[in-house]
């Protein structure tokens, strides 16, 4: 009963996120085609939108009880009727089919086989990890899980779950609220919650980037990307352990990805940028790097447009991005100012902290540095994201210079390196100790932007004979 | 797009051409290393979760998973009952002064009593101590408080003696 339950609280956040994507990008995708796009992303947003309305909900009546999920499902109602009335005003329009698979290459077909087989073993992998650690790694139920609770149990004092007494109580509450969701559904507080959230996350990243892939690139780039995708062993050891780092990775991508089908596009689908917004701000409800990633989204649009395109910036785009951003940042900003409280770094800095001493320290320039390096090529199982092997996937299949010199892609390229620059700031300044701090999070900090550099290679690589654009 | 290259495009979408016109050595070398090194990651993430450990819980059927934390919890439970609403509650331990171990502890009786909130300190009424029972001999309850409550022979509730 509890898992049909739980199911039901996640098929109706997933049909609220699949309703708004089909709504937004109607004019762009229409309503039969790209669905596994489509309601991968809607998995995603739908976690996203309702988090923010049971937060929102939370705040204004005190408690999310029955009233909410009956709310909810009027919400369903609502979206299904408004994309309806939008089908019946344009028609059913007619978009590009993917033309049906007759008879595959014998190496088409290994691939699609391998990706199955890797996709099994990620699902074997995540229950093992899932009945040694049901409560998840020590981030998962000392924060995330704590915060869940929180807002389950807390009653009218749920805002216990931001008190200065707990480490990390700044952190942003989209995985707590969407666990406290799923345990209101339930019923009950249950270890199946967190693990339905990471799992139907997790596959929701995953199949994304395939479907991204095949939209952009075609069905054997896609099943490579989904095999590198499964290269990390970081990726599949922490995709059950219920840390958020997973989930704000589904929405970097899904920013970066939406972003390069905007740019790809001959003529301006501004949905595209507004959907783009929401998930660049719902990266920053979901953890505190969305603000590093949000700022290197920015950051890298102006280089390209200024610098390398040497032309004004448009107002247009922007606004549309920053008209998706805008409802979840509100929101953001409305948690930071009146319920969190500051970050641990703030409120934790040692006696005699100085924060010139740690910038001008050099053995801490090469602590980090050293680290970064590793990261590169380490086959640790819990900590590897092996961007060498990215390298050699690329010696391989061989690189395209003009997908290479495209502006999206030195946008996508310049998000990557501001989000690591970023990261080593913020490293050198910790008053944390660095070696410890380095060791305990450099790998997760990886895993986050891993599916941005899988995606990224995917689309320079040149293998014209598989390419549905060349 | 003329007819000829859409044509082939079709079919190179499709996968529906000749090994030939398919690709070269180095791709074919490409495929396969992605796929081997594919593989090898994820047997290596599945032997991260320890296969016989986990065929064994396996074996015994039916359960729902337990781990470390959730019998933690379910040792904390008794306390719960004591506290009042918006209550903070201190906390002590006999665990050595090892930073992550006493954090661990720490940190999992926060999680234990949600809603209510933990401090490490003893400046309040009432007190979660966890005197494990490999410390040896147990120390005494600190001075001026009382035990109400023994959950298990590790976890004791202590309210602060009103004299």
């Amino acid at each position: 009963m509890t898992t049909a339950l739980l199911a039901t609280a996640v098929f109706i956040s997933s049909v609220i996120g699949y309703l708004i994507v089909s709504l937004i990008t109607y004019h762009v995708w229409g309503q039969r085609e790209f669905f596994l796009m489509r309601i991968t992303l809607g998995i995603g947003i739908g976690y996203g939108v309702t988090s923010i309305l049971s937060f929102i909900w939370q705040a204004a009546m005190g408690a999310v009880g029955a009233p909410y999920l009956v709310f909810e499902l009027f919400l369903t109602a609502g979206l299904y009727w408004a994309l309806r009335k939008i089908m019946k005003q344009g028609g059913d329009l007619q978009f590009p089919v993917s033309p049906g698979t007759r008879k595959k290459s014998p190496w088409v077909l290994l691939l699609q086989a391998s990706l199955w087989g890797t996709i099994l073993l990620g699902v074997i992998i995540f229950v093992f990890g899932t009945l040694i650690a049901p409560s998840g790694m020590w981030d998962a139920w000392m924060v995330q899980n704590r915060t869940a609770r929180f807002f389950y149990l807390g009653g009218e004092y749920w805002t216990s779950a931001f008190s200065p007494l707990l480490v990390s109580a700044d952190y942003p509450p989209l995985v707590g609220m969407s666990i406290a969701r799923l345990w209101r559904y339930a019923g009950h507080e249950t270890i199946f919650g967190p693990v339905f959230f990471a799992f139907t996350i997790t596959a929701a990243l995953a199949g994304f980037l395939i479907s991204a892939i095949i939209y952009l690139r075609g069905h054997a780039f896609a099943y490579i990307a989904g095999l590198i995708l499964f290269t990390s062993s970081a990726f599949l050891v922490f995709a059950p352990a219920q840390l958020a780092d997973i989930p704000v990775a589904f929405y970097f991508l899904a920013t970066i990805v939406l972003l390069r089908i905007y740019e790809n596009n001959a003529t301006p689908q501004w949905a595209l940028l507004i959907l783009a917004g929401t998930t660049a701000a719902l990266a920053l409800w979901t953890k505190n790097e969305g603000w590093l990633f949000l700022i290197a989204v920015f950051i890298s649009h102006f280089i390209v447009v200024l610098i390398l395109k040497k032309k004004p910036v448009q107002m247009r785009p922007l606004m549309y991005f920053i008209l998706g951003l805008l409802p979840v940042i509100l929101t953001v900003l409305f948690f930071k100012f009146v319920f969190a409280p500051a970050h641990d770094f703030v409120r934790h800095q040692p006696d005699g902290f100085s924060l010139a001493d740690q910038l001008l320290n050099p053995s801490r320039y090469l602590l980090i540095a050293q680290s970064y390096l590793i990261q590169l090529y380490d086959l640790t199982p819990d900590r590897s994201t092996p961007l060498i092997a990215l390298f050699l996937v690329v010696l391989f299949f061989g690189i395209n210079p003009k997908r290479l010199n495209s502006t999206s892609f030195i946008s996508g390229f310049l998000v990557l390196l501001i989000m690591l620059g970023g990261e080593f700031v913020i490293y050198l300044i910790t008053p944390n100790d660095l070696q410890w701090q380095v060791s305990s999070s450099i790998h997760r900090l990886f895993l986050q932007i891993w599916p941005i550099f899988v995606f990224e290679t995917m689309m320079s690589i040149n293998m014209p004979q598989l390419d549905r654009n060349d | 797009m003329p007819r000829s290259v859409g044509a082939k495009a079709t079919r190179i979408v499709t996968g529906n051409i000749s090994e030939e016109e398919f690709m070269n050595w180095r791709i074919k070398l490409g495929i396969v290393f992605v796929i081997f090194f594919s593989f090898f990651q994820s047997f290596r993430a599945l032997g991260y979760y320890d296969p016989p450990d986990v065929w064994k819980r396996m074996q015994r059927g039916g359960q729902v998973p337990v781990d470390s934390i959730i019998i933690y919890k379910k040792n904390v439970s008794c306390v719960i009952p004591e506290l009042q609403p918006d209550q903070v509650v201190g906390f002590i331990t006999s665990v050595p002064n090892n930073k992550q171990q006493r954090d661990a502890i720490y940190h999992m009786t926060q999680f234990a009593i949600v809603p209510f909130l933990l401090d490490d300190s003893l400046d309040h009424d009432l007190v979660i101590a966890y005197f494990p029972n490999r410390v040896k001999p147990k120390p005494d309850f600190p001075a001026g408080f009382l035990m109400i409550r023994q959950c298990t022979d590790e976890v004791f509730l202590l309210r602060r003696n009103a004299q």
